[in-house]
């Protein structure tokens, strides 16, 4: 299928499960903190569709696109936020600890930073394994305050790993703003200290990001060196939760209606029509599809059992 | 004081450091010293050097290799040595040993043996000083291992930050434990530290006490006028083990030539006649301490439970 | 006699601890932003001077070792965690340092740092965002470690350990209690270190519950459901872990002979451990019945509710298991079956 149809469908499954989360969250069946991935499709999207699915991605607690991008599976996603014996982790991960380790999803953590290490270390079982599968790990600004980033750095630089240190940029941890959290200027001169490859990209346009990162894992493969890409987005809605805050102050509207205007689904799907790859209508049924397949995930997962209480102690021991 | 004066006063100190290192090596086998001693032969200068620019209220943190930081700075000798013996006229009365010395009376502040964990806490003093108006400065010395924790990037970037004005000394010897540096940092120090917006400065000779005092010393001045956070970074060599009086060339991770050129530059190997000329009186010094700590009493059961909370 | 909620009294603590003292420094992830720290902290930058409330970096272990510097050279730091996991990635600094300069200088240090911490067991929290650190805190000597359960405990204790006390505290916070109303006594409030010890709450003869936290409200409920059936239970906030009133525990288990302790963390190693072993050691005979503990099932927390009630004790298994104790079977056991719904009408986000 054509390359620009098969990222506009991963983008609006992400899209479309975030909405179907909002419009449903009220029903008080999803009792889960939603960290929500509206805005950052595309660099999510476009990282994974360079993917194979023996390549492995690590997370944080705002996971939801990084698994649907992964695993494009909605039904075991809507399961788990539904608490479900047929979520991922039979309902006890929720929201925050989505995971899928036989499509490469890994692991993904709600503490800030701890996932970056536990990557390095997958990486390093991958190189000794000699078994060519590149890793991923995505995390937010916050996690490069936390030392154990740099620790995480300088050891798969040493070791020349084969990871991909993705740091989606949004200039905020919670409500504190980049400039009140970072002393240095750029942290793409302080990456550049180490032996690593380093990028840094702003765009919404997914087959940018698509592109950039086929280039990147190239490079990892052939120079047999990490690599580090600074791709920046703008977080939508509040921190945690379904709402947006600008009535909080303590970011300003008129930059989110600006990175607005550029939203990843839509500069995609606009893409479609200009360049004549799709019909209007073919496009309406393709979208109708998506939205169909979340509303049946949605339908199955509230039908589908709770966990008994066997399940709560399964799994804390071999 | 003249420089000739000033070159003395720092060798005679430098010695003293020596000498009372050489002292423990050789009481090492009597037993009584019950501590792992991590000892600062061939790294005196770097002591000497900071710690002539600094006086009492200028607060310095160090490590667990820190018995040449707390005599520069002028940590009395007699109660080292009863706190090496473990005893109750220790510095702490024998509940640190040699990895927990203080002298809060001449600022040298208590030591960690967690590397890198002093950083922070050096951070927060000079905070602290700046909020309260104190004169002092803040100093924090640390190997060249501690830029490989994480906590170490952690401070760089909170100094940076909010501007805090402590002074970093990076007291590069090129080797954490046995692991060369080679093979633990995909970064270079300096640089490194300049891209947090941390000023950078280097001595090049790290043996040459009279210069790293001069430099230091402007350095200092330096930052008490214009209030930031600086890091400057001295090479230097340790002579014997991690921890331990002895040597480990038989360990095959470095050589004894590695050292040759180091002792060339230093002073207290090549100018014998200066050892000579001081060193009776050092050792009687030496002597006072050993008599000191050896008529000190051990710490009682009641002196366990005190000073926990 | 007033009323004041959970929260309510941190904020007051919190203005009190700037006010009272010069030398406080708050700090925290969020603690000057719009939302204070669950509004502990809201207004107080603005009172006091951004320098007095501070926003920090994500760097737990530096800003932990911050703190303790700042301590060592005058300042008195309030450090909070929004959750109380976070403060796992402090531990270096917390055990390793702020519990132990004290005594390994030989007193030439005070580390006066008071460290607040969230237990954040309210809604689909999962794994990571519920813990509740106290064993393993109480277990180092040189730290403090109290757990207030009501308004009234934290205006006495945080009073006292921010003002008068020059160690380390650690005080974890129930985020389920935040909302709750209290009665405040404020003529009624202990002083000195008698702040942090443990406390009665209620009298009784049948049954001693020894509890922590929210438990202690657990507790209160459980005792008025099974006051309308002649059943009398003694209530022991425990308070401190590091400052456990034995005397006090004592002396009810030799009245009632039968104990009930809850927790809110999980059981092995826990609060009801130390305290078995209390018991084993200095009252040793006092038992009529074996001691009942009452904590988080030994799993790490799930996230699905269905499964988080299953995890978390309930008003119904407290109840059943005082009758237990009391050989009582004919009453009717309450059906309830998550506190966190009774505290709290919970629909999220967090």
């Amino acid at each position: 299928m054509n390359l620009s149809i098969t990222l506009y469908k991963k983008l609006l499954l992400i899209r479309a499960a975030e909405e179907a989360i909002i419009n449903y969250y009220h029903e008080d069946e999803m009792k889960s903190p939603m960290h929500m991935s509206m805005g950052e499709e595309a660099v999510v999207a476009g990282v994974c569709h360079a993917l194979s699915i023996e390549d492995q991605v690590l997370g944080t607690y705002r996971s939801h696109a990084l698994y649907i991008s992964k695993t494009q599976d909605t039904d075991t996603f809507f399961a788990e936020m539904y608490g479900k014996s047929t979520g991922t982790a039979n309902g006890k991960s929720g929201s925050m600890h989505l995971s899928d380790p036989d499509k490469g999803m890994m692991v993904s953590s709600a503490i800030v930073s701890s996932s970056i290490s536990t990557a390095v270390g997958v990486a390093l079982a991958n190189k000794m394994k000699k078994n060519n599968r590149m890793t991923v790990v995505f995390f937010g600004d916050g996690a490069i305050d936390a030392g154990v980033f740099w620790e995480s750095l300088n050891f798969a630089c040493l070791e020349r790993l084969p990871i991909i240190f993705v740091l989606e940029d949004n200039g905020i941890a919670v409500h504190t703003s980049d400039k009140k959290r970072q002393g240095y200027d750029s942290i793409s001169k302080v990456v550049a200290q180490y032996n690593c490859h380093n990028y840094e990209e702003s765009t919404t346009d997914v087959e940018s990001i698509y592109q950039l990162t086929q280039a990147v894992i190239d490079k990892v493969r052939t120079t047999s060196q990490p690599a580090f890409m600074k791709l920046s987005y703008y977080r939508y809605l509040e921190h945690v939760g379904i709402n947006e805050d600008f009535h909080d102050n303590y970011r300003c509207e008129k930059e989110y209606e600006d990175w607005r205007v550029k939203d990843p689904i839509k500069v995609q799907r606009s893409r479609l029509l200009e360049n004549s790859i799709v019909k209007e209508s073919e496009l309406i049924e393709i979208e109708s599809n998506i939205y169909q397949q979340v509303e049946q995930s949605v339908s199955k997962a509230k039908q589908a059992p709770f966990s008994s209480i066997q399940t709560l102690y399964q799994d804390v021991f071999k | 004081m003249n420089d000739k004066q000033l070159y003395k006063k720092m060798f005679k100190q430098a010695l003293k450091i020596r000498l009372v290192e050489e002292d423990i090596i050789a009481r090492y086998q009597t037993d009584k010293i019950q501590s792992p001693v991590h000892l600062s032969i061939g790294q005196e200068a770097v002591a000497v050097g900071i710690c002539e620019s600094l006086s009492d209220e200028d607060l310095l943190f160090s490590t667990y290799r820190s018995h040449a930081f707390y005599l520069a700075k002028g940590g009395d000798l007699n109660k080292m040595m009863a706190e090496l013996y473990g005893r109750i006229d220790g510095c702490c009365k024998g509940k640190g040993g040699s990895m927990h010395l203080a002298a809060p009376e001449v600022g040298f502040v208590g030591t960690s043996a967690i590397v890198a964990s002093s950083l922070p806490n050096a951070v927060g003093a000079a905070m602290a000083g700046q909020m309260l108006g104190k004169k002092g400065l803040v100093v924090v010395v640390f190997g060249d291992g501690a830029t490989e924790e994480g906590v170490y990037h952690e401070s760089l970037n909170y100094a940076s930050l909010h501007k805090i004005p402590v002074v970093f000394v990076c007291e590069n010897n090129e080797y954490a434990v046995h692991s060369k540096i080679a093979d633990r940092q995909s970064y270079s120090i300096l640089e490194h530290a300049n891209v947090y917006g941390i000023e950078t400065h280097q001595i090049i000779d790290g043996a040459d006490f009279v210069n790293i005092h001069h430099t230091f010393s402007e350095l200092c001045a330096s930052v008490k006028n214009d209030p930031r956070p600086v890091l400057i970074e001295i090479p230097t060599c340790r002579y014997k083990e991690h921890v331990g009086p002895g040597e480990d060339f038989s360990g095959g991770y470095r050589t004894e030539e590695e050292l040759a050129q180091w002792k060339a530059k230093d002073a207290l190997e090549v100018n014998s006649e200066l050892v000579a000329e001081c060193k009776d009186e050092v050792l009687a010094e030496i002597a006072v301490s050993v008599e000191f700590a050896e008529n000190s009493p051990f710490p009682q059961e009641k002196d366990l439970y005190d000073h926990v909370i | 006699m007033k009323t004041m909620s959970y929260g309510d009294a941190l904020a007051s603590a919190m203005l009190s601890a700037l006010e009272d003292n010069e030398n406080t420094v708050i700090f925290g992830q969020g603690a000057d932003d719009f939302k204070g720290v669950f509004g502990t902290t809201l207004g107080l930058p603005e009172k006091f001077g951004k320098h007095r409330v501070q926003d920090t970096p994500l760097s737990e272990d530096a800003m932990t070792g911050i703190c303790v510097g700042a301590a060592l050279n005058g300042l008195k730091p309030i450090h909070i965690h929004i959750r109380a996991d976070f403060l796992f990635l402090a531990l270096n600094q917390i055990l390793n340092m702020a519990a132990k300069y004290k005594y390994m200088f030989g007193g030439h240090y005070d580390v006066p740092i008071f460290i607040r911490a969230v237990i954040g067991r309210s809604w689909g929290q999962g794994a990571q965002h519920s813990q509740s650190p106290q064993s393993l805190l109480a277990h180092f000597p040189g730290l403090k470690v109290i757990m207030p359960a009501t308004s009234q405990s934290i205006l006495e204790s945080y009073k006292y350990a921010i003002n008068d006390y020059s160690g380390p505290v650690i005080s974890l916070e129930h985020r389920l209690l935040y909302d709750v109303k209290f009665d405040v006594e404020e003529s009624q409030l202990r002083k000195g270190s008698d702040a942090l010890k443990s406390y009665f709450v209620r009298s009784g003869t049948d049954v001693t519950i020894v509890a922590t936290s929210i438990m202690v409200l657990e507790a209160i409920r459980a005792a008025k459901y099974l006051e309308n059936y002649g059943i009398s239970c003694e209530i022991i906030d425990l308070h401190s872990p590091t400052d456990i009133d034995e005397e006090l525990i004592l002396n009810s288990l030799n009245k009632t002979g039968r104990i009930v302790v809850a927790d809110t963390s999980w059981v092995s190693f826990g609060v009801s451990a130390e305290i078995s072993r209390i018991i084993c050691q200095k009252g040793f005979g006092l038992l009529k019945k074996p001691l009942v503990s009452l904590g988080m099932v030994a799993t790490p927390c799930p996230t699905a509710k269905a499964l988080e009630d299953l995890y978390y004790p309930n008003q119904g298994q407290f109840v059943e298991e005082i009758l237990q104790l009391v050989d009582k079977k004919d009453i009717p056991i309450p059906t309830e079956k998550s506190m966190a719904d009774v505290y709290k009408k919970f629909k999220g986000p967090f």
